[in-house]
C-alpha cells in the first residue's frame, strides 16, 4: 500500500530585478524573474507502508527542500506530494516551546502547533509524560530543564501519536544513549505497525543499518534510487571522483568529516592503499563484521634508503586508535631499498570491528617511530565503513565474541503446592535431556521441555504453578507416578496401544509414543479446551497422527449422550459416555498395553465395566489415579478401586493413597496377566497426611 | 482559511498566554508594571510639559486634565504601534517554526493582535486606577471606547501584515517604519492638544487617520464628549480596506514567503 506518492515534484526559487515586480506578480502581472534556481527538480518516488527510506546527498543537493515540500511547509512549483494520512516530521526538536511554560503546558502548546486537538492531547498526555521520563520536572517550567530533558520531552511529544509517515532529520543524536535507544525502539515499533520512515542523514552507516531503500539526490535530481549498499557505494564513488581532481592538496576534510593529512620528507611514498576481501580479492568500501580482509599497501622509495619501516594505524570515527603496528615490531624491516624499488605489503586480518566508519593511516619511516626519519605519514589515507549484516546488534568498536546463556524460570505461583510436589525427588534418578524443565521460545510460542525432550505448551497444564514444578523437577510433574510409569515402559512391547482416559494434556500418551517404537494411543477427554491442549502438545512433537483424540465421558455404562460440567466451559457438556466395551471397540480388537485412567472420580465406575476385558487379556497394565472425596464423592474410592481390581484377579504392583501423594491423587498400578505378576517396580516415597494436598481428612 | 484558524484556536490562546507570561513572570513586581509604566510616563511628561500646556486644554477645568489627556492618547497609540510593529517583524522572528512546521501562518499576526488587545485592556484598567487616584471619573461616553479599540486594531493589523510581508522581502521596511512611526507619533495630537498647532499645519492632523481615534479616546476618557460620527468614517474605511487588502496580500505572498525566509 502506498502511503506517500511524490510525482514530478519541483521547486523553483526566483529572484526579481526588483521586489515591486515580485509583488506585482502576485496580482497577475506577467513578470520575468531575473534569476531562478531549482533546488528540487522533477522528483518522483512512492513509499509503501512500513518502508524505511534513506535520503542522502551532499549539502545543497535538495534534501531539506524535498522534506519541506513533503511536509507541506513549502509549496511545490510543479508536481505534487500526496500523503495518505498523518505526516509527522522531526526536523528540529523543541520547536514552538515556550520556556516559561511547564512541560505539560508546552506539550499542549506545541502539540496544538502540530495540529493535534486539545481533546486528543489530553488523551495522549499520560503517554507523553511516561515516555519522556522526566519525573516531576514535567510540571516545572521548561527553562529549568537540561537540554537532554528538553529533547526527551520534545521527542515524546513529536511521536505521541503514530503517523503514517515519519520524517527524521538527524536529530536522534541528542540525549543520552539510553534515550536514543528508546527513541529508535519507538521508531522501529512505528515501522512495524506500518509507519513509513524517511531518514535524512549524513551517516552512511545509519542509512545502511536502518533503511531498506535509499535515494541519492544531486542538484535536485534523483541520481539513484535502490537498495542501500548499491546507492551508498555509488555515492562514495561519486565523492571519490570529485575529490581526485584536487589530490595535490595536502590537507583536506572529507565529506564525512575525516581529515586527510600528508606529511614527511617524501623520500618514499605510498603508491596504493586498498582494502580487499580475502575471499574475492576485490576492493571493498564497506566491510562486514567478521569478514576476512586484506589491507594492501604498496610503497615506493624515491631515493636510496638504508631502512624502510611500514606502519599502519587503524582509527575509529572519533580518532581513537583501535590498533596499530609496524614492520619494525614484526621484525620485517626492508633494508637497503634502492630508489624506485617497490615494497608491497598485504596485511590480512579479520574485521572484528563494530559497525561504523574507520580509517587506515599508513606511515613510512626508518625506525619504529616516525620521529627518527619520517618519509611519509598519511592520516586517514583509506576510509571504510563496517556494517553489521549477520550478527546480533551490538554497540562499540570491537566485535567481542560474547554469548548470552539465558534461562527462564517460571513465576512462583502456588508456592505451597509447588513445594510439596518438588519435595519428592523420586524422579531425580531418571535420565534427562540437558535442557529439561527449561522454557524456550519457539514458533509455537512458549514451550517447556520435559525430561525426555518432549515439548509441551508452557503453562498449558494447570498454569504457572505446574510450570514451576516441571522446572524444579527438571521435566517431571508427578514424581511418584512418573517413577513407576518410567519403570513400566521397560516392559512394554513395540507397536502396542496406549489408552489414556482423562487426557488433559496427553502427556503420558506422548511419553509412551516416544518410548515405544511403532506404538499408537487413544486419548479420551470430555473438556474441549483440555482436548485442544492435548492436540497442541501432540502436534508440537509431531505425534498428531499416532494419537486418536476422542471427546467423551467415561463411566460404568455406555450411553450415547451424557451431560456433566466441563471445567473450562463451566456448564454441562453433552457427550458420549464410554465404558470399557466402547474403548475395546475403539481399539478394534487390539489389546491395551497400558490403560491409564485419570477420570476425576469416574475411575471406580469404569473399573467395574472392565471385568470382561481383563478376563480376556485385553488390558495388560493398568495405571489408575484415585481421587479425593472432594472430587469422587466417596471417602473410600481408593480402597474400593483396589478391591475391584483384586476382584477381577488383578495384581497390585504398586499403590499409594491420596494422603500419601506428593501431587494430589492416589495411585494404583496393576497387572492382569499371570506372566507379568513377577514384575517389581521401584520403591516410591510416601507423603504424610498432614503435608498432603488435602490435609488430614478423617 | 477561517476553519483552519478555528482548529488552531487553542494554540493561539496558549501563545497569547505565553506572551503575557513571558513579559512579567520573572520580574519581582509582576503585573504592577502595567500601572507603573504609564504612571511614570505621565509623571515625566506632566512635569516637563503640563506647566506649559495645561492652560491650553479647552473645555475642562480638572486640575489633572493634562496627565489624563496624555495617558488617554498614549493608550490609543500604544495599541496601534504595538500591533503594527510586532506584526511587521513576527514572520521573521518565527521563521524557524514556519519553515519546519506546517500550520496556518495567519495564526502569527492574530497572536500578536490578541496579545496587544489583552495588554490594552489591562492598560485601561491600570489607567482607571490612576484616574481614580487623580480624582477623575470618566463619564458615559466611555461606552464608545470599544469602537476606538476595534478601529485601531483593524488599522494596525492591516498595515502591520502588509508591511510584515513586505519586510520579509525587503528588510529595510521595518527600519524605515521605526522612523516613520516616531514622526507619526508627533504628528498625532497625543502629547499636545490640536489647537496648539498653527492653523496651516492642522491639515496634517486632519489627514492623519489616527487623529480621530486618539480624539475618541480623549473624548471618552477625559472630556466626556460624543465624537462626531463623520470623523470616524475615514478610519473605519481605512480599517476595513487595510484588513481586506492585508489578507489578500498575505495569501498571494504566502507561497513565496517561506522561500525567502
Amino acid at each position: 500500500m502506498t502511503v506517500l506518492s511524490v510525482s514530478h515534484l519541483s521547486k523553483r526559487y526566483v529572484n526579481y530585478a526588483s521586489n515591486l515586480e515580485r509583488f506585482a506578480g502576485w496580482f497577475g502581472a506577467v513578470v520575468k524573474p531575473s534569476e531562478e534556481f531549482w533546488p528540487v527538480k522533477d522528483v518522483s518516488f512512492s513509499l509503501a507502508a512500513g518502508e524505511a527510506l534513506g535520503l542522502i546527498g551532499q549539502n545543497g543537493a535538495g534534501k531539506s527542500t524535498l522534506l519541506k515540500l513533503i511536509t507541506g511547509t513549502v509549496r511545490p512549483t510543479e508536481g505534487m506530494a500526496h500523503v495518505g494520512g498523518r505526516i509527522s516530521a522531526i526536523l528540529e526538536l523543541g520547536l514552538g516551546f515556550n520556556p516559561e511554560f511547564t512541560g505539560r503546558q508546552n506539550a499542549f502548546h506545541a502539540g496544538g502547533l502540530m495540529g493535534l486537538s486539545q481533546a486528543r492531547l489530553t488523551e495522549l498526555m499520560p503517554h507523553i509524560e511516561d515516555f519522556a521520563e522526566i519525573g516531576e520536572f514535567f510540571d516545572h517550567p521548561l527553562r529549568t530543564y537540561s537540554s537532554g530533558m528538553q529533547a526527551r520531552l520534545a521527542f515524546a511529544l513529536a511521536t505521541a501519536e503514530r503517523p503514517e509517515v515519519l520524517i527524521v532529520d538527524e536529530v536522534l543524536s541528542v540525549g543520552d544513549s539510553y534515550f536514543q535507544h528508546k527513541s529508535f525502539d519507538r521508531i522501529r515499533s512505528f515501522r512495524a505497525a506500518g509507519t513509513s520512515i524517511i531518514l535524512v542523514t549524513h551517516s552512511l552507516g545509519d542509512v545502511r543499518t536502518l533503511c531498506d531503500r535509499v535515494i541519492l539526490l544531486d542538484k535536485g535530481h534523483v541520481l539513484k534510487d535502490g537498495p542501500p549498499d548499491e546507492v551508498v557505494d555509488y555515492y562514495n564513488a561519486l565523492i571519490a571522483a570529485k575529490e581526485n581532481a584536487k589530490l595535490s592538496v595536502e590537507q583536506r576534510r572529507s565529506k564525512e568529516g575525516w581529515l586527510y593529512t600528508r606529511s614527511g620528507t617524501f623520500e618514499a611514498h605510498v603508491k596504493e592503499i586498498t582494502l580487499l576481501s580475502e575471499a574475492t580479492r576485490e576492493p571493498v568500501a564497506t566491510a562486514m563484521v567478521g569478514q576476512d580482509l586484506i589491507l594492501r599497501v604498496i610503497a615506493q622509495a624515491d631515493v636510496d634508503l638504508p631502512r624502510l619501516v611500514l606502519g599502519i594505524m587503524l582509527r575509529d570515527r572519533t580518532g581513537h586508535v583501535v590498533w596499530g603496528t609496524n614492520t619494525w615490531h614484526t621484525k620485517q624491516i626492508a633494508e637497503d631499498v634502492k630508489a624506485g624499488e617497490v615494497v608491497a605489503a598485504d596485511v590480512s586480518f579479520r574485521c572484528l570491528l563494530g559497525p561504523g566508519s574507520y580509517s587506515f593511516s599508513p606511515a613510512l619511516t626508518s625506525m619504529d617511530t616516525h620521529l627518527d626519519q619520517n618519509y611519509e605519514w598519511s592520516d586517514n589515507a583509506l576510509v571504510f565503513d563496517v556494517m553489521n549484516a549477520d550478527r546480533a546488534f551490538f554497540l562499540g568498536t570491537t566485535a567481542i565474541e560474547a554469548k548470552f546463556d539465558i534461562q527462564r524460570r517460571p513465576a512462583s505461583a502456588g508456592v505451597d503446592r509447588v513445594k510439596m510436589t518438588i519435595s519428592c525427588r523420586d524422579t531425580d534418578a531418571i535420565d534427562k535431556v540437558p535442557n529439561a524443565g527449561s522454557i524456550e521460545h519457539s514458533d509455537e510460542g512458549r514451550v517447556q521441555i520435559m525430561h525426555n525432550g518432549l515439548k509441551v505448551v508452557a503453562g498449558g497444564y494447570h498454569g504457572e504453578w505446574m510450570e514451576r514444578i516441571i522446572y524444579e523437577l527438571r521435566g517431571h510433574h508427578e514424581p511418584q507416578e512418573e517413577l513407576v510409569f518410567h519403570a513400566l515402559l521397560a516392559y512394554c512391547r513395540p507397536g502396542s496401544l496406549f489408552v489414556e482416559l482423562g487426557a488433559f494434556w496427553s502427556y503420558y500418551s506422548l511419553w509412551f509414543l516416544r518410548a515405544i517404537p511403532g506404538s499408537t494411543a487413544i486419548c479420551v477427554e470430555p473438556d474441549p479446551k483440555n482436548l485442544e491442549m492435548g492436540r497442541r502438545n501432540a502436534a508440537l512433537n509431531g505425534y498428531a497422527d499416532r494419537i486418536q483424540f476422542v471427546p467423551g465421558w467415561v463411566g460404568e455404562t455406555a450411553a450415547s449422550s451424557h451431560e456433566a460440567v466441563a471445567e473450562s466451559v463451566g456448564k454441562p457438556v453433552a457427550l458420549e459416555m464410554l465404558d470399557m466395551t466402547s474403548i475395546a471397540d475403539l481399539a478394534g480388537g487390539r489389546a491395551v498395553e497400558i490403560l491409564h485412567i485419570d477420570a476425576q472420580g469416574a475411575e471406580l465406575g469404569f473399573l467395574r465395566s472392565m471385568a470382561t476385558a481383563t478376563q480376556t487379556g485385553k488390558v495388560r497394565f493398568l495405571v489408575v489415579s484415585t481421587h479425593h472425596v472432594s472430587i469422587s464423592g466417596s471417602p473410600t474410592t481408593h480402597a474400593d478401586c483396589v478391591a475391584e481390581i483384586v476382584r477381577q484377579n488383578g495384581k497390585i504392583l504398586c499403590e499409594h493413597h491420596v494422603e500419601e501423594s506428593f501431587s494430589g491423587d492416589g495411585l494404583i498400578v496393576a497387572v492382569f496377566n499371570s506372566g507379568d505378576c513377577g514384575i517389581t517396580l521401584p520403591q516410591i516415597s510416601r507423603n504424610t497426611a498432614e503435608s498432603s494436598l488435602f490435609g488430614v481428612s478423617r | 482559511m477561517f476553519r483552519s484558524l478555528w482548529r488552531y484556536r487553542h494554540f493561539i490562546i496558549s501563545s497569547i498566554r505565553g506572551d503575557l507570561k513571558g513579559r512579567f513572570v520573572r520580574s519581582r513586581l509582576g503585573g504592577l508594571w502595567f500601572i507603573l509604566h504609564p504612571l511614570a510616563q505621565a509623571v515625566i511628561f506632566s512635569i516637563v510639559l503640563s506647566e506649559v500646556l495645561n492652560a491650553r486644554l479647552p473645555d475642562t477645568d480638572s486640575p489633572a486634565a493634562y496627565p489624563i489627556y496624555l495617558l488617554s492618547g498614549m493608550a490609543a497609540w500604544t495599541l496601534f504601534s504595538e500591533i503594527l510593529t510586532r506584526s511587521m517583524t513576527v514572520f521573521i522572528e518565527q521563521a524557524p517554526v514556519m519553515k519546519k512546521i506546517a500550520f496556518p501562518r495567519l495564526c502569527l499576526p492574530i497572536i500578536v493582535g490578541g496579545t496587544a488587545l489583552i495588554n490594552q485592556v489591562l492598560l485601561l484598567v491600570a489607567l482607571f486606577v490612576i484616574f481614580i487616584f487623580l480624582g477623575h471619573m470618566p463619564g458615559r461616553t466611555l461606552i464608545l471606547l470599544p469602537i476606538g479599540i476595534i478601529l485601531i486594531a483593524a488599522i494596525g493589523f492591516g498595515l502591520g501584515v502588509i508591511l510584515g510581508v513586505m519586510n520579509v522581502f525587503i528588510r529595510d521596511v521595518a527600519q524605515v517604519m521605526t522612523i516613520v512611526l516616531q514622526l507619526w507619533y508627533w504628528l498625532t495630537p497625543i502629547v499636545y492638544p490640536a489647537n496648539v498647532l498653527p492653523e496651516k499645519y492642522r491639515i496634517i492632523l486632519n489627514l492623519n487617520p489616527i487623529t480621530p481615534l486618539v480624539a475618541l479616546y480623549q473624548d471618552a476618557l477625559l472630556f466626556n464628549r460624543w465624537p462626531s460620527p463623520e470623523s470616524l468614517i475615514a478610519p473605519a474605511a481605512l480599517g476595513l480596506l487595510s484588513m481586506t487588502f492585508a489578507i489578500v496580500f498575505f495569501r498571494r505572498a504566502s507561497p513565496e514567503l517561506i522561500d525567502v525566509l
